[in-house]
């Protein structure tokens, strides 16, 4: 029998094929096989997102995943349209589950289900492979999520439950890094493209950007002197970053007074800056909360204001009459923000002088209609035209750890 | 082949062993390689296809012969009588005996699928391999693939350690 040459286009033939976990277990047959599952032939088509939804698309879901780790990963899916049902049992550990919120019952009906029910493999991704990689989302584009786990990152494609492992990154898995991920599909071939991002600041007010391409296959770093960026990072707790075409923008959340700033950094020409956000609506004496989110191939801001409103007392006792104004922008092509919108709700003050916030929530690729509320701990939908507003979920159902595990979250879309 | 109809348009292939194949340009351009070259008319006389011997290329030419869109004179016949869901078990069941062949030769004709851009040829040797060597151990896919396991003992660990997952 004649040995068959396999040479590294067979070889990618055969593995970007396989399921994802196959695949990665053919690595330990020999070095090549190993090779080649960090070369473009294999990163480009493993994966084979749909091209990208419209830009009007609404996504399936949002991912609501806690800020911080206790120990293990969790998130939440929740649909978008309260009409669907989105059937996710991301699984918890027995001590982080209270006794009077029995979320998850011994005995799932999937579980003890006789027949064999098709499961969909985004259920699979989120229920199985989320908690096997032990992975957290922290950066979505379309279709595609970009997750890091404590030794690497992840470009995943929840829908058809397949994922690639990026090679170790020069950077440690530990500091704290704005992360972005951008794709495009070639309609033609089905191949598509990913670059992903990070800037981390590093020594002497310099950023380093470290940025993955799937066609070459490998880490690209280089240091810039930005001193103005370099104070902006890292941010306490980033949020997640939406881009524009090539160009990736953070809020960055710092704390103390003054106004926020947006740091962008341009892939095309290689360039780091900071945005000013718009300033406050008219009268208003505080931003309580913004969000950004990117919007027909513009980046939107939205944010949360307060005024005080002296003039008109109310004969109920309250001393004062505190409105509560959404302000929504758009970065126009000479970087101006133009106001899109503006509502105001009226009296968001309690008798204990609480106030009831709206603030909205980061969301990238959000469609152009709708933006995402939170009022206290539940989501809302809030429809930019008609001024509705749609409860999708309470964060605060699920007992004590959950209300504590969901204080801080990101939200992500995610396509079906 | 040469007695065929005039008005369709034929294509001269050549081997590197210095065979000479007359297909169809339909059937030719089931490749997507050679359609670019038609396209871009760097095809006015023979195309020699490198690197696939006479023997793996006149395989091509019976797939592509096989699976070239029924439609002309000679396949408007067949696609009256027969209808597509038959005509594509049909398609199955020949595609299944076109691929028991040894181990050797559907490498070669991965190979040469891929260089000539022919997708279903490419899925179903590929698809083939792939339903053969899924659900084996690391050892029997090596001795299947006649791979050579080039790691050291603790290399290995470390590479199961990396992707544990997919070992689970």
């Amino acid at each position: 029998m004649t040995v068959p040459h396999l040479d590294d286009g067979i070889v990618s033939e055969i593995l970007y094929r396989l399921p994802t976990n196959e695949a990665y277990r053919l690595a330990a047959v020999c070095r090549q096989w190993r090779a080649v599952l960090s070369q473009p032939t294999f990163l480009c088509r493993h994966l084979s997102p749909r091209p990208l939804p419209l830009l009007d698309d609404r996504p399936y879901a949002l991912i609501i995943q806690p800020r911080w780790k206790v120990g293990f990963t969790h998130l939440t899916l929740v649909a978008f349209d309260p009409a669907n049902s989105v059937r996710v049992r991301v699984p918890v550990q027995p001590k982080y589950t209270s006794a009077h919120a029995p979320e998850h019952p011994a005995a799932s009906p999937m579980e003890t289900a006789p027949f064999a029910m098709k499961v969909e493999e985004y259920v699979v991704f989120f229920e199985r492979t989320v908690p096997m990689l032990d992975i957290s989302v922290v950066a979505s584009h379309g279709r595609l999520l970009l997750c890091r786990s404590r030794v690497r990152y992840y470009v995943c494609d929840p829908a058809a439950n397949r994922w690639l492992a990026l090679p170790p990154s020069t950077i440690s898995q530990s500091s704290m890094a704005n992360s972005g991920l951008h794709y495009d599909v070639d309609e033609s071939t089905g191949r598509f493209v990913f670059t992903v991002v990070h800037l981390v600041r590093c020594r002497r007010r310099r950023v380093l950007v470290e940025t993955f391409s799937s066609a070459s296959g490998r880490w690209d770093a280089r240091e810039l002197a930005a001193p103005g960026v370099a104070r902006c990072l890292p941010s306490r707790d980033e949020s997640p970053g939406i881009h524009v075409g090539m160009c990736f923008y953070w809020l960055t959340r710092r704390w103390g007074g003054g106004r926020r700033r947006i740091i962008s950094y341009d892939a095309t020409h290689c360039r780091v800056s900071v945005l000013h956000e718009p300033p406050l609506a008219e009268k208003a004496k505080d931003r309580m909360g913004r969000s950004l989110g990117s919007v027909g191939g513009r980046l939107r801001l939205c944010a949360y204001d307060i005024r005080e409103d002296s003039e008109s007392m109310l004969p109920s006792g309250h001393n004062h009459y505190m409105q509560g104004v959404h302000g929504v922008w758009l970065m126009d092509a000479a970087s101006v923000w133009r106001r899109v919108h503006e509502a105001v709700v009226q009296d968001v003050s309690t008798y204990y002088s609480i106030l009831i916030e709206e603030p909205p929530v980061d969301l990238a690729g959000a469609s152009g209609e709708f933006i995402v509320l939170e009022k206290l701990k539940r989501l809302l939908r809030y429809n930019l035209e008609s001024g509705s507003k749609v409860e999708l979920v309470n964060l605060e159902i699920g007992g004590i750890w959950r209300s504590k595990l969901y204080r801080h979250y990101n939200a992500f879309p995610f396509f079906k | 082949m040469a007695t065929r109809e005039a008005g369709k348009k034929m294509i001269m292939l050549k081997s590197p062993d210095g065979m000479e194949f007359e297909v169809e340009e339909a059937v030719a351009m089931e490749s997507q390689t050679i359609r670019k070259m038609i396209e871009d008319d760097c095809a006015d006389t023979a195309i020699l296809i490198p690197n696939i011997n006479s023997k793996i290329l006149s395989r091509v030419i019976e797939y592509c012969n096989k699976h070239v869109p029924t439609t002309g004179a000679t396949g408007a016949a067949a696609s009256d009588t027969v209808a597509p869901a038959a005509l594509a078990e049909d398609l199955k069941i020949w595609d299944a005996e076109f691929i028991k062949v040894n181990r050797a030769t559907r490498f070669d004709l991965i190979q040469a699928a891929s260089y000539l851009n022919i997708k279903g040829l490419l899925d179903l040797t590929s698809q083939t391999t792939i339903d053969t060597i899924s659900d084996n151990s690391l050892e029997e896919i090596r001795s299947f693939l006649s791979t050579k396991n080039d790691y050291l003992p603790e290399e290995e660990q470390t590479i199961r350690r990396e992707n544990q997952w997919a070992f689970q």
